[in-house]
């Protein structure tokens, strides 16, 4: 694939990228335009080139995927390491940007703290198949674990998701 | 099995995956995210690729860091080889080696007080009679003849 039909393909899925980077980076929108940005780099020096094994889209997220994580270990290394090492404290863990959490309807609100409660690997499936609009196999793919995997990790998360959500409705109705 | 039925078998198992993610009881979880999408694609930074200076700046960071790694790990090698295999001073200086029991400590005269030979030596107060060997003892009864019968 050419650079300029590259950068265009990409270009049409940046506000999907930009979700899933979100969602890579715990709902710091920040840290997700620099995650982003750093894997528009790494396509643009060709240090993840596309191969057409899968789809676009499907790669991308990957790449997406892998960057947030190399960023999430680098800054574990620089907190939990460094700095416990010279001043014998315990490093501040970045909350979630409380303006993010805040913002949308009292539904989507609702839907962030739910998804917040879930282990990882549910709230990425969950994620990638009901936002994403992909297949269980295509977040098998990004994921980078067995269709199995995925399928177990989206049933879970499902049943989990709506106990919560209904937890949460009935809290409300209560009020 | 053979190539085509693996193939039909995954695009059975691809379909059936669709299937069940277009669920109707899903429906109301897939509502509640695409509410969330719309929401959130709303508040997306405009699209803008790295501008081109960039390029090759992570290239350039990534051999630095490969450069201070092969130094690092050369004088951690050259330290064990060093440790590993240069004699220790004693063994350059040919000296032999002092036994444990000839070895005294330093600040050994630290503990010279007055009187310490006493503690060190047993007393001799003189000797039991009945300390004396069998050998020389004297028998205190008349020898037993030994009586033969007829």
């Amino acid at each position: 694939m050419k650079q300029s039909d590259l950068q265009g393909e990409l270009e049409r899925l940046h506000a999907a990228s930009f979700g899933w980077a979100q969602w890579c980076c715990d709902q710091r929108p920040e840290e997700a335009e620099d995650v982003l940005q750093t894997a528009y780099l790494k396509v643009m020096e060709g240090t993840a080139s596309f191969n057409g094994d899968s789809s676009l889209r499907t790669w991308f997220f990957g790449v997406i995927r892998r960057t947030a994580g190399e960023r999430r270990r680098r800054r574990w290394l620089r907190d939990q390491l460094l700095l416990r090492w010279f001043t014998r404290q315990s490093a501040p863990v970045p909350a979630p940007d409380p303006e993010a959490a805040a913002s949308g309807s009292e539904n989507n609100r609702a839907l962030r703290k739910a998804l917040s409660g879930l282990p990882a690997r549910q709230r990425e499936v969950l994620h990638l198949v009901f936002y994403q609009d992909m297949t269980v196999e295509e977040a098998s793919r990004v994921l980078n674990v067995s269709l199995g995997t995925a399928r177990t990790h989206f049933a879970r998360g499902k049943a989990q998701l709506r106990e919560v959500l209904a937890q949460q409705e009935e809290k409300h109705d209560e009020r | 099995m053979t190539s085509d039925d693996k193939a039909n078998s995954g695009a059975r198992g691809f379909r059936s995956d669709e299937i069940r993610n277009k669920d109707f009881r899903d429906d109301d979880l897939r509502a509640r995210f695409v509410e969330l999408r719309r929401d959130e694609e709303a508040q997306a930074p405009g699209f803008a690729f790295p501008p081109p200076q960039w390029i090759g700046q992570s290239r350039r960071w990534s051999a630095r860091r490969l450069i201070a790694g092969a130094v690092c790990a050369i004088t951690l090698v050259a330290a064990v080889l060093w440790l590993r295999f240069v004699p220790s001073q004693r063994a350059r200086t040919g000296q032999p080696v002092a036994s444990l029991t000839e070895w005294r400590s330093p600040t050994d005269f630290l503990l010279e007080t007055p009187g310490r030979e006493l503690l060190r030596s047993v007393p001799s107060i003189g000797v039991w009679s009945d300390r004396t060997p069998a050998s020389k003892r004297r028998p205190n009864h008349p020898p037993v003849k030994k009586q033969v019968l007829p």
